[in-house]
């Protein structure tokens, strides 16, 4: 779903003065769409037009739908990247590009996270190979004399 | 092994810029303490009482808990217990739950009678004027070292207090330590932290 779509069906749910079942099923799925994240019913009757005024801040303030993350934090888990930091980071923004960075710098928090694709710790075959082109240094040294 | 200083070490005065204040906030966080991730844990380097990340297990989350009025979470204090040979705290969290039906009673209630739990409450008083580590104050953990669980449950139908709601006390007995608080760099990112125990685990 393009982000112009999302932002058409939003603005037809919010038009509703009741919200039907169908409007209901819509907005759990767009939920997921929008945030990637599950939609939670509680027990308050307006956790639906909570849920769509979510979804329109998000989008009002990123100008995009949250991107699909691979890595996952456990609950109670924030990152900084830098000590001290104002940037942070839980589940809400975290992404594939700043989960790997963190990861590549604190390879001993692995245990903060509860998803890490497989991937992640492959060998990069690109790096691999351009290992193996790259002259050692006593090569270089014995050429210059 | 290494000795113990059982030594203050700072003046005791009370701070005239950032006077304390009793009381909490309405909402706070309890968790089951089975599902709190204590290998991946992390208590700040220096300061032995102050918990950075409080990571639940793969799949878990906490629970909100929310006590309206005035005074909320009213009877929720530390105590010394005198021991033998050493000293402890004794930490009592109260709870009052405004309701009764048959979903709280079986989720709720019945789970607090015989479990054993660790809450995150936030205090009025956040120390925000402190010059280093502003906010440090803001976050307590009841339950860290031994786990509260329930001294007395009750359900009076003419209260005034609990207006036929439930009534909890949960208590951590034995804790070497006058309190664990929760902070990470700022108040705002430990405000994040807390609320990202209750989210729904991914």
């Amino acid at each position: 779903m393009k982000v112009v779509d999302a932002i058409q069906k939003l603005e037809e749910l919010r038009g509703c003065k009741v919200l039907s079942a169908s409007n209901m099923q819509d907005v759990e799925q767009l939920y997921k769409e929008v945030l990637d994240k599950e939609f939670v019913k509680t027990s308050c009757r307006d956790c639906y037009n909570d849920a769509i005024i979510e979804m329109m801040l998000y989008i009002k303030k990123y100008e995009k739908m949250k991107e699909k993350c691979n890595y996952a934090l456990k609950n109670g888990v924030l990152l900084q990247l830098k000590f001290g930091s104002d940037e942070f980071y839980t589940n809400a923004n975290l992404t594939d590009e700043v989960a790997r960075k963190y990861l590549t710098d604190h390879p001993d928090d692995a245990n903060l996270f509860s998803k890490i694709p497989e991937d992640h710790y492959a060998p990069n075959p690109k790096t691999r190979m351009a290992e193996q082109v790259k002259p050692s240094e006593e090569i270089i040294t014995e050429e210059k004399q | 092994m290494a000795l113990c200083d059982d030594l203050i070490k700072r003046d005791v005065v009370p701070s005239c810029s950032d006077p304390v204040i009793e009381g909490l906030e309405q909402e706070g966080v309890i968790m089951n303490r089975a599902d709190v991730d204590f290998a991946a844990t992390v208590f700040n380097t220096t300061r032995k009482n102050v918990v950075e990340t409080l990571a639940l297990k793969k799949g878990k989350k906490g629970f909100k808990v929310v006590v309206p009025g005035k005074t909320p979470f009213t009877g929720t204090a530390t105590t010394m217990a005198a021991g033998t040979y050493r000293n402890t705290f004794t930490n009592t969290v109260s709870i009052v739950i405004l309701a009764n039906d048959p979903d709280v009673c079986q989720d709720v209630i019945d789970g607090l009678a015989n479990g054993t739990y660790v809450l995150v409450l936030e205090n009025k008083y956040k120390g925000m004027q402190r010059e280093t580590t502003p906010g440090d104050a803001a976050f307590q953990i009841y339950g860290f070292y031994q786990g509260c669980t329930a001294t007395a449950i009750e359900n009076n139908k003419y209260s005034e207090d609990t207006v036929g709601g439930w009534m909890v006390t949960l208590e951590e007995a034995k804790s070497p330590k006058s309190a664990v608080f929760l902070f990470k760099t700022s108040y705002e990112a430990t405000k994040a932290l807390v609320g990202t125990l209750t989210s729904p685990a991914l």
